[in-house]
């Protein structure tokens, strides 16, 4: 998952990027790439599970931001029954995350009126710095197997 | 809109919002008036809005403003982990009224030098 890593870590280079006056360009890069990077974890988890290895970049190419975003609420709202409460509230951790950094990556790629504070930046990079270490803690359970799938696959009717 | 795709939950969810009237939104604020001080000292005041998230579903944006000591950065990670654990998990926003909540944070003096209306 290095890539991943390296992308949050260029997160919180960006947001820190000036130490007094932080400037707007850097604070929303911080944010984008905050959730690049989760967005990158996750499917290059959910790739890493295709056993032909030369296909798996053409496949973490086939996730769909708002699909993985609806997969994702399903997770938040969806009744874990016969599951290890830890793993299931780390699972909706994670979930959870990837809808706020997205929502906040809409805002900062596309909102030229969103203003962003260092904080608020780095509030939201470390809540995707948790899930990344909530994801590396469960990423073999079932439950997560099955969100990545989730993830790239639509619900049958 | 609606589709096959959409689960039981949220079939469930949006026949509420229709029933109520999207959201009560005097029923909203009168909980969140409630619920604000059991967030603690750190927290200097909380504003939100009804909106909708990128994709057009419904949500309720937090916008809180936590005291200098709170926002530093040896602190700011857990203040802003238990105060968003308690927005979504005690006041319940989306159990409640259907509103995914966003919650972002801002310091007192961030907040006296950017003077924005919508944190105020």
């Amino acid at each position: 998952m290095a890539f991943a890593d390296d992308l949050l870590e260029q997160a919180q280079h960006l947001a820190r990027r000036e130490p007094k006056r932080p400037r707007q360009a850097s604070l929303r890069r911080a944010i984008s790439t905050a959730y690049y990077a989760l967005f990158h974890l996750l499917t290059t988890s959910a790739a890493a599970n295709w056993k032909q290895v030369g296909q798996r970049a053409d496949l973490a190419r086939a996730f769909e931001h708002s699909r993985m975003k609806d997969a994702s609420r399903k997770i938040a709202n969806r009744q874990f029954r016969r599951q290890a409460p830890a793993v299931v509230t780390r699972l909706i951790a994670v979930a959870n995350t990837f809808i706020d950094l997205q929502q906040d990556r809409h805002a900062a790629d596309y909102d030229s009126t969103r203003r962003w504070s260092r904080a608020e930046v780095l509030g939201q990079i470390h809540q995707a710095a948790i899930a990344f270490d909530d994801w590396k803690a469960i990423r073999k359970e079932q439950i997560a197997q099955d969100y990545l799938l989730s993830l790239l696959i639509k619900d049958r009717p | 809109m609606p589709n096959a795709l959409w689960s039981k939950v949220e079939v469930i969810r949006v026949l509420l919002l229709v029933r109520n009237g999207f959201v009560n939104e005097q029923q909203v604020d009168k909980a969140i008036t409630k619920f604000v001080p059991q967030l603690g000292r750190d927290v200097v005041r909380v504003r939100y809005e009804i909106s909708t998230d990128w994709v057009g579903d419904p949500a309720i944006f937090f916008r809180v403003v936590l005291t200098d000591q709170a926002a530093r950065e040896d602190r700011l990670g857990k203040v802003t982990t238990r105060i968003r654990a308690a927005l979504r998990d005690k006041l319940k926003p989306f159990e409640r009224w259907g509103l995914y909540p966003f919650i972002h944070f801002r310091s007192k003096s961030e907040q006296d030098s950017m003077k924005e209306e919508s944190w105020s």
